[in-house]
């Protein structure tokens, strides 16, 4: 597996505020990668920090070996990014959005984005500002997706859209990379969606990555346990507890497992992606001691 | 990147050329009241005010037509205004609104973008700058000569408004205030913000730099004995300077506004011999503080360099704050 | 051509609801010996799913041999298709049914077996996926 962003110790820090620490990661070239996470945990950040518009404080983050931040001739050719509530010129259409695509970009894909908007009926020449919001994240990803970069990135790509409208983004983005070898990295603090679409996780919660891992690995790896109280000591010095919620009269918890589970008391259930999710960010939230919002 | 500029900017250009074009009818009909006026009087014939008749009729069109120099004051707040609405939006309006991140992440650097924006509307500024300082030297030709001819005329155009809207300190000071404004942008983040503060460093600028302009070369002076018990005896200044200061001095060199005041010792008047007697006693003269018609072009190339220094330093800074600081 | 649907609530994995779908329609005879997969484009334009993943489920569908990738056409069904012999099928209804008696006699209901069958299978297949 080829790593197309790397990140050493990558950190930032806005003024006394970490948005993001330590984060040492590999990602893997031609995956769809989830970023979730609860809000203000430092997606937006890593985002950013990856297509160049923000500066490490600290750590180096490089795509294809080069570093964004440092090098944009060299990387923005290769690295398309949609922002959240994807800012567009609202006074320019369509059209003239893909003309200026044309003009800042070498590699500009304009009959297949051009095509692409005529099935999915949007008009070319309304002003953007006058497009409804599932219009308008098609056009940021059709524009995204032109530069036929290597890495897309998305930033809360599907909030604020209806489900027909997150379904049809869904349908484009991955019909679009069907073809190509194109890493996705897309962030959400909606799970649910998630699992069908994506092959790799990042976990990240008050600014440091909690998990990275193929997601089928991490599945397979992971089990909901239910059973008595008295017997939970002896499972918990086995295997890694990520989250525990006891009742009185039962233990459930959520454990990475190292081996089988062979007490037979254990009932052992395989885990959601939404399970996993929540069980590692309650994990930081019970660490940290601090109210977290609540995950959708 | 032709096409985005023409296209973001081509509201604001072609309010440039509404201006200028707006500014030149104006001019032009002041013009035509000047020339007609200028060419039926027959002011072509006096080189100087030494005759009589000359003197008597360029006063006259000075006093008439003066007011004109006035009339253009106005013009002064164009280069304020294109820092405002065309220089603080510039790089204020993408930050405000977001737009930087999908701009700054397509193909062309934000060092590419920065430059190309600020030279297309540097290049516009100082075009329109240039022709409207044209314009305005060609519209008040006929005053300008009348004013350069006389003596000690009160508006010339070694002063304000003429001085900052001919030769080259317009297209300075607008360079200035685009230069000002798109640093503002860089600092304010948000356009409202950005063109208060744009408006509060143009005028920090700009109202010292012509406070200070009498000061820039050391003025001439001239003095000239008082005769006759009257101060209307004036030094020899060459026609068409601009009078600083008028007063008198005495032997010691201490200066006085008016004459009671400085020769309050001779006063009450008994004689005017005995007057002229007192004054010649106190070594008293009258004295004139100016700057010489021929050091316009001095004048105006250190107004110039000034403001343009001041440009490439904070275009400066707005580059270094565009590639380092949003981040 | 077939469609493919997902049950993003059944706890079964995307790429093995394909699979199961693929070999229910060949089953039931929709699909046919010769009939061609829609390709991983179609499918995905279809199902907003990982296109990796429908690699994987026909990948799985070549290694069982119920279908075949044609190179420059796409994948095809292949034409003699996995058959359950009616002896086995009887042997195997009858275990069940000797299952679903004792189960009921442990107090089961058909809620709680079927549960109890979906967490099996599920387990089963994914203990199969780790040795695999």
């Amino acid at each position: 597996m080829t790593a197309i962003v790397e990140t050493k110790a990558l950190a930032k820090r806005y003024g006394n505020n970490w948005a993001l620490r330590n984060c040492t990661l590999q990602l893997p070239q031609g995956g769809v990668i989830a970023l979730v996470g609860p809000n203000g945990a430092g997606k937006t950040t890593l985002l950013q920090l990856v297509v160049g518009l923000l500066r490490p404080t600290e750590g180096t983050i490089t795509v294809n070996h080069r570093r964004p931040f440092d090098e944009p001739a060299a990387v923005l050719p290769h690295v398309a990014f949609v922002a959240q509530d994807r800012p567009l010129y609202g006074g320019l259409t369509a059209d003239e959005h893909l003309t200026l695509g044309r003009q800042l970009n070498k590699k500009w894909a304009d009959d297949a984005v051009r095509n692409r908007f005529g099935r999915l009926r949007i008009p070319l020449d309304r002003k953007v500002r006058h497009l409804s919001g599932g219009q308008q994240a098609q056009v940021a990803l059709g524009l995204g997706l032109a530069k036929q970069a290597d890495v897309v990135v998305l930033d809360e790509p599907l909030a604020s859209l209806d489900p027909l409208a997150r379904q049809e983004f869904l349908q484009t983005l991955m019909e679009a990379i069907s073809e190509t070898g194109t890493t996705v990295l897309l962030s959400s603090h909606i799970v649910a969606e998630l699992e069908r679409t994506c092959d790799y996780l990042l976990i990240i919660a008050d600014a440091r990555i909690q998990l990275a891992g193929d997601i089928e690995n991490t599945l397979a790896t992971h089990r909901r346990v239910i059973g008595p109280l008295e017997s939970w000591p002896a499972l918990s010095s086995l295997h890694d507890v990520i989250f525990a919620s006891h009742t009185p009269r039962q233990a459930t918890a959520v454990v990475r497992v190292n081996g089988q589970i062979f007490d037979p008391v254990w009932e052992v259930h395989p885990v959601t992606l939404e399970e996993l999710v929540l069980a590692y960010l309650s994990r930081t939230q019970s660490e940290s001691g601090e109210p977290k919002e609540a995950m959708t | 990147m032709r096409w985005l500029l023409w296209r973001q900017h081509r509201f604001e250009m072609m309010c440039i050329a509404l201006t200028l074009v707006l500014c030149a009818a104006f001019l032009s009909l002041e013009h035509l009241t000047l020339a007609s006026a200028f060419a039926d009087r027959s002011l072509g014939q006096c080189a100087s005010s030494s005759s009589p008749s000359c003197q008597t009729s360029l006063n006259a069109f000075v006093n008439q037509f003066g007011s004109m120099n006035l009339s253009i004051y106005w013009m002064l707040i164009l280069p304020a205004v294109l820092g405002i609405f065309i220089g603080a939006p510039l790089v204020a309006r993408e930050l405000e609104s977001g737009t930087f991140r999908f701009v700054w992440v397509q193909g062309v650097t934000r060092t590419r973008w920065f430059v190309a924006k600020v030279a297309a509307l540097a290049v516009a500024t100082v075009v329109a700058a240039a022709a409207l300082s044209v314009i305005i030297s060609w519209a008040l030709a006929p005053l300008i000569r009348v004013e350069g001819i006389l003596l000690m005329p009160s508006l010339n155009s070694l002063t304000t408004p003429l001085f900052d809207l001919t030769g080259v300190v317009l297209i300075a000071s607008s360079v200035f205030a685009l230069s000002i404004g798109v640093l503002a942008g860089t600092l304010a983040r948000t356009s409202v913000l950005a063109m208060l503060l744009t408006l509060v460093a143009f005028a920090a600028v700009a109202v010292p730099l012509d406070m200070y302009r009498p000061h820039f070369l050391q003025p001439e002076t001239a003095t000239a004995a008082i005769q006759g018990g009257s101060n209307s005896n004036l030094p020899a200044v060459p026609p068409g300077s601009w009078v600083l200061k008028m007063g008198f001095v005495d032997a010691q060199g201490r200066w006085y506004d008016l004459l009671s005041e400085a020769a309050g010792a001779c006063l009450p008047i008994d004689s005017s011999a005995a007057f002229d007697r007192c004054i010649s006693n106190l070594g008293l003269s009258t004295y004139v503080e100016y700057q010489p018609p021929d050091r316009f072009w001095h004048l105006q190339v250190a107004q110039a360099a000034t403001y343009g220094g001041l440009s490439l330093v904070a275009l400066m800074a707005a580059w270094w704050i565009v590639r380092r600081r949003i981040a | 051509m077939i469609e493919f649907w997902l049950n993003s609530r059944s706890g079964v994995p995307p790429y093995l609801q394909i699979i199961q779908q693929v070999k229910h329609a060949v089953l039931v005879g929709r699909l046919k010996a010769g009939d061609r997969l829609p390709t991983v484009r179609e499918v995905v334009s279809q199902v907003a799913i990982n296109p990796n993943t429908v690699f994987k489920a026909y990948r799985e569908l070549v290694h069982t041999g119920i279908v075949e990738m044609r190179p420059g056409l796409g994948t095809f069904v292949r034409d003699a298709p996995k058959v359950i012999a009616p002896a086995d099928f009887s042997a195997l209804r009858r275990s069940l049914l000797r299952w679903t008696r004792s189960a009921r006699q442990a107090g089961l209901d058909a809620a709680a077996m079927e549960a109890l069958l979906m967490a099996t299978l599920s387990e089963d297949h994914q203990m199969e996926e780790g040795t695999a």
